[in-house]
């Protein structure tokens, strides 16, 4: 497999990326780890006419102070965030989350930013890329028929991203620059919904850091992850739970959980407002599953195992985070 | 772990374990691969591929592509009208007249590189007239069904291979003992279970690669890393009807990964097409990951159909097997898989009445062909989980009704061949001891045991040189290809052993037909036993005209003499000895060496009046146990731990026969719980390593290799062969610690956590029910 033909820059500033970005109109493609993009590449489900490498770019910090909360540059890597001493104990359903995706090998070139940017999945994509002969093409290929909902007009590709859904539970804002200058804005504004460009970044417009709002005392977070193997695979689901309790331990002051594979964007399950002021209790945590279990919208575009399965495994894994995460937080 | 033994034997070089040859280069990347070579003029070949499964072709036109720049070439079937095939002459060296599967080769192009030729796919246009297809088994033998070669019945097949014409039934193999209607008459209890198994693929890191080149007087030279040079040789000299001796199969001195899959011919036959129409120039193909997994080979998909009668102790009185193995669009290796898996369908038991029917099936879909176990993993998963549910219904213990009547030496096996160094009583109790067999487990937990026989490929021939070198080193000039399994440190030590050299001045080189002598194939684990006795006899014919050639120079007679460490020594007088290199030099001055010679093939146990198929100088016999983990909430299983004992006859390399467990444990583990070939409609859907789901690293728990080493009488030093077989046992031994865990039976393959749910669940509402 060999990558198709296309212009290179490495710019010096995130100014100079957004610009080149920018002038390369829907051509220019953006590139830091690779991870994602060089397989894209090879399966020509893109190709770009120039990529702009990003890895000049002076984004790959992590800072944190009780006021700023957590600052991460959108080039650290996703093993550099899983190893950090400070993310592992303050966030630990980030860490989790960061050691669950790809392998160790694919974490140490991966970054953050990349990982939200991720695109959706859908087996009908990937083959239709490689078998381009023999399937047509599907909506996300440009084509104009869905093989997951027949008939239907909108691409059904799942967003399954592992970061996602652990810095949505933390309350993570992010920062877009353009060549106009930065602006900061909700991470859960990132998604469109559309499982064809699942992003709302627009040309020119790049994520720069991610901001996490300082640690709670009584916090606890996280992620499960329900994959084939114990490595490699996306999430045929993820379940990033987040929970604060109040001093004495015993009420809950703010809950947060967020699921990833199971729609086409990172799914806020917004009933987890619910729970505040309420205690913690095993019933509180089946609700809270079970209107998971709804929110949630696998569709069977994953190879292997049937899609009742992973509609099923909502509820449970749901649970298993928000226990876990209820346990962090009152041990 | 070294369970059983003979005892501390005299031998210098053998059963020790020396670092292998190859490592290190692998290790360091220094190792050299059939991508690494480039030639002079060499051109780069790509192939188009059918998108339909079963169409006529109308019309190829290839009058753009031949005019992009760069092309040199564009061929179609109809420009290289040959077919091959191992056992059933039935494939095309590119599509004629029609496609028979999604990816068949149609066409291929010769470019001066990679991306003008693939560039130059697109420019080739196809009509095609799509046919009905079958797809699946069931399909496929039904009465009228689509026939995927409407002219079977002219086909050339070899001697032993019977086709049903009018069908696509490609080998029906057959063998009956006993009465089988009466045997289920005597039984207490009948048992009647339908087992399946997905298309699993080999997963080999390097792709088939095949570089030829032919020369204006029809001389065709290849560089390959198939793993049998001599066989792939006769399959193309045969198609092409040129003398073998026109053929020469070079092969590559590193191979990444075989397993069966680097056999018959894939990346070969493009490249032959085009190297035989573009005269002079070596054109290089080199698979895709997305080209192994749809237009190279994967194991068959099967459907067996198990009744079982069973007396109330257990004792098996009868057993009828149907066999259906899935071969896709052509036989490749299918009928003798089919052969392979019939013979051993009935396992490894003493029973007395057994009936047998194993189909190879053509469907419309990618060809199944050789991969480790050769029909050996379908067959044990049938016969080992069977076994428990007979174990449990008779509320015996799973090792105890095995113990019971598994084959022993001396035994007649249904083949009506005796049984010849028959240890698989041995490997039950190794596992069964190692693992604690019957002590209690924790809540959820549960233990599984599985073995299995399956018959080496017998009668074949190897042929072996030793050449002495004027300084005393060795060279080892063999046909046997080193795929990753061992052979080339395995031969060393045996022809160092023999001649009493050490091992460090023994060298192999890889095969090349040109200088190399012939071997039947590197296959079903025969290279140590059938190689290593050519070796060994070379090895002896070398020693022995070293001797003739020390005896005057020493003033002794050469049976007074000995060979140690490289030097020729007089028995009983340590003062009088010569290095070889002293040997050769005084006895040819400047130059000269000595050529040992050797050639093997079996001598054949006795065969009894019942004989029924091919004799079976050994078989490949082994146990496993499983212990696992269920989480009956989510139906997940946590492989714990692997035990793996296998008769190793006298292990000759000890540290790389448990390398053998370990990784065919890993296959077997793959096999069991998530490897699956997945077809929508014919089109393979998860062709790639993140969606097919081979075990990574972290998957793979910890496993104990046991060796059972009973020597064999016939094998140098005991050897017997090992690697081929040990994942079979793997996946029923899963499924049988399942079982045990949480009470549910799997019996279509992988076991993924959906299915166990499902069962657990439906388990749960006939508790229910049946509750009072």
């Amino acid at each position: 497999m060999t990558l198709p033909k296309f212009d290179y820059v490495a710019p010096r500033s995130v100014q100079e990326a957004c610009q080149l970005l920018e002038g390369g109109g829907g051509g220019a493609r953006a590139i830091a780890g690779g991870t994602e993009l060089l397989m894209a590449l090879k399966n020509r489900q893109e190709s770009p006419g120039v990529l702009v490498d990003l890895a000049a770019l002076p984004l790959d910090k992590i800072s944190y102070s009780d006021e700023d909360g957590l600052r991460i540059g959108a080039l650290v890597t996703l093993r550099h965030l899983a190893a950090h001493p400070l993310v592992g104990a303050k966030y630990p359903v980030l860490a989790q989350a960061a050691r669950a995706a790809g392998t160790v090998q694919l974490q140490a070139m991966a970054t953050i930013g990349g990982n939200l940017c991720q695109n959706t999945c859908c087996m009908y994509y990937h083959r239709a890329a490689g078998a381009r002969q023999s399937l047509d093409p599907c909506l996300k290929l440009d084509g104009d028929l869905c093989y997951v909902v027949a008939g239907s007009a909108q691409c059904w590709a799942s967003y399954a991203g592992d970061l996602a859904p652990a810095l949505l539970v933390l309350g993570a804002t992010i920062v877009i620059a353009d060549s106009h200058g930065e602006k900061i804005m909700p991470l859960r504004d990132l998604f469109s919904g559309d499982g064809k460009r699942p992003h709302t970044l627009g040309p020119g417009q790049l994520v720069t850091e991610i901001r996490v709002p300082s640690a709670a005392s009584r916090s606890g977070g996280a992620y499960v992850k329900l994959r084939q193997r114990a490595a490699l695979d996306y999430p045929l689901l993820g379940v990033a739970a987040y929970v604060a309790m109040d001093a004495a331990g015993t009420t809950c002051r703010e809950a947060a959980l967020a699921l990833t594979g199971v729609e086409r964007t990172p799914v806020i399950v917004e009933e987890a407002c619910r729970l505040q002021g309420e205690a913690l209790t095993d019933g509180a945590i089946q609700t809270l599953a079970a209107a998971a279990r709804r929110r949630a919208r696998a569709i069977n575009n994953v190879c292997g195992i049937p899609v009742r399965y992973r509609r099923d495994m909502v509820a449970v894994y749901a649970e298993s985070a928000l226990r876990r995460a209820r346990d962090a937080a009152t041990h | 772990m070294k369970l059983v033994s003979e005892g501390v034997d005299a031998y210098r070089v053998v059963g020790k374990s020396y670092p292998r040859a190859d490592v290190r280069d692998k290790v360091t990347g220094s190792a050299l691969y059939l991508e690494d070579l480039r030639l002079t003029g060499m051109l780069y070949g790509k192939v188009l591929r059918s998108p339909h499964s079963h169409a006529r072709l109308v019309r190829v036109d290839t009058s753009r592509a031949r005019a992009l720049p760069g092309v040199r070439a564009v061929i179609t079937g109809a420009d290289f009208p040959f077919v091959h095939g191992e056992s059933i002459w039935d494939e095309p060296f590119l599509a004629r007249d029609k496609v028979r599967y999604k990816g068949e080769a149609v066409a291929a192009v010769a470019a001066v590189d990679e991306e003008t030729a693939e560039d130059a796919l697109a420019l080739i246009t196809v009509d095609y007239e799509p046919l009905p297809a079958v797809l699946d088994l069931a399909g496929a033998v039904k009465p009228g069904a689509i026939l995927v070669h409407e002219r079977l019945d002219t086909y050339r097949c070899e001697l032993g291979i019977t086709p049903i014409p009018g069908s696509n039934v490609c080998n029906h193999f057959q063998l009956a003992r006993g009465d089988v209607a009466a045997g289920m008459a005597e039984a207490d209890y009948l048992f009647e279970d339908t087992f399946t198994t997905p298309m699993q693929q080999h997963c080999s890191i390097e792709p088939h690669i095949a570089v030829c080149r032919v020369s204006n007087d029809d001389e065709m030279t290849l560089w390959l890393h198939n793993d049998s040079p001599y066989r792939c040789r006769k399959e193309i000299a045969n198609a092409l009807k040129i003398p073998l001796k026109d053929v020469r199969v070079i092969t590559a001195p590193a191979i990444g990964g075989n397993f069966g899959g680097k056999g018959g011919l894939k990346a070969e036959a493009p490249a032959i097409a085009l190297a035989w129409t573009l005269r002079n120039r070596p054109i290089r193909i080199v698979y895709t990951r997305e080209e192994e997994f749809c237009a190279a080979l994967g194991r068959h998909p099967s459907l067996i159909r198990m009744k079982t009668g069973v007396k109330r102790d257990g004792t098996i009185v009868a057993r009828r097997a149907e066999v259906y193995l899935d071969t896709g669009a052509y036989a490749e290796k299918g009928p003798t898989v089919a052969v392979f898996a019939g013979v051993s369908a009935a396992g490894p038991y003493k029973i007395p009445h057994v009936k047998v029917d194993a189909y190879c099936v053509y469907t419309n879909k990618c060809v199944a062909g050789a991969m480790r176990g050769y029909g050996g993993p379908q067959a044990a998963w049938a016969y080992e989980s069977q076994m428990d549910i007979i174990a449990a219904r008779l509320g015996m213990d799973p090792l105890e009704i095995r113990l019971k009547q598994v084959y022993e030496e001396g035994d007649e096996h249904i083949t009506g061949q005796d049984s010849v160094s028959q240890n698989l009583k041995e490997c039950l109790q190794a596992v069964a001891a190692r693992m604690e067999w019957g002590k209690p487990l924790g809540k959820n937990r549960g233990r599984g045991i599985a073995c299995m026989e399956r018959a080496v490929k017998t009668p074949f021939g190897s042929a072996a040189y030793v050449q002495v070198n004027e300084d005393g080193t060795v060279d080892v000039i063999s046909s046997t290809t080193e795929v990753g399994q061992g052979s080339e440190t395995v031969l060393r030590q045996i022809a160092a052993e023999e001649l009493g050299v050490p091992l460090e001045s023994v060298a192999k080189a890889a095969p090349d037909t040109a200088f190399t002598p012939f071997d039947a194939s590197t296959t079903s684990s025969r290279s140590t036993f059938h190689m290593g006795n050519a070796v060994k006899t070379a090895a002896a014919d070398a020693r022995a005209q070293l001797l003739t050639l020390a005896a005057p120079l020493l003033d002794a007679g050469p049976s007074d003499l000995t060979i140690r460490d490289g030097h020729v020594s007089v028995q009983g007088d340590a003062s009088k000895t010569l290095s070889i290199a002293q040997v050769l030099r005084q006895h040819y001055g400047p130059s000269g060496t000595v050529l040992g010679r050797g050639y093997y093939i079996p001598t054949m146990p006795k065969r009894s009046a019942e004989y029924y198929s091919r004799y079976m100088v050994y078989w490949l016999l082994g146990a496993n146990g499983a212990e696992v983990e269920v989480d009956t909430t989510t139906g997940q299983v946590k492989v714990l731990k692997l035990w793996g004992a296998y008769d190793t006859g006298k292990a000759i390399h000890p540290v790389n026969c448990e390398g053998q467990i370990q990784g065919g444990a890993a296959t077997g583990l793959g096999f069991a719980m998530g490897e699956e070939v997945i077809f929508q409609d014919g089109e393979v859907m998860n062709p790639t390593f993140l969606a097919y789901k081979t075990p990574v690293a972290p998957d793979v728990p910890e496993i104990v290799p046991i060796l059972v080493e009973r020597p064999h009488p016939w094998g140098p030093y005991g050897a017997k062969g090992l690697g081929e077989t040990t994942n079979v046992p793997v996946p029923p031994a899963i499924a049988n610690a399942i079982f045990d865990a949480v009470g549910v039976r799997i019996k279509d393959l992988p076991i993924t956590p959906d299915k166990v749910l499902d069962a657990l669940k439906k388990r749960e509402r006939e508790v229910r029910h049946d509750a009072p």
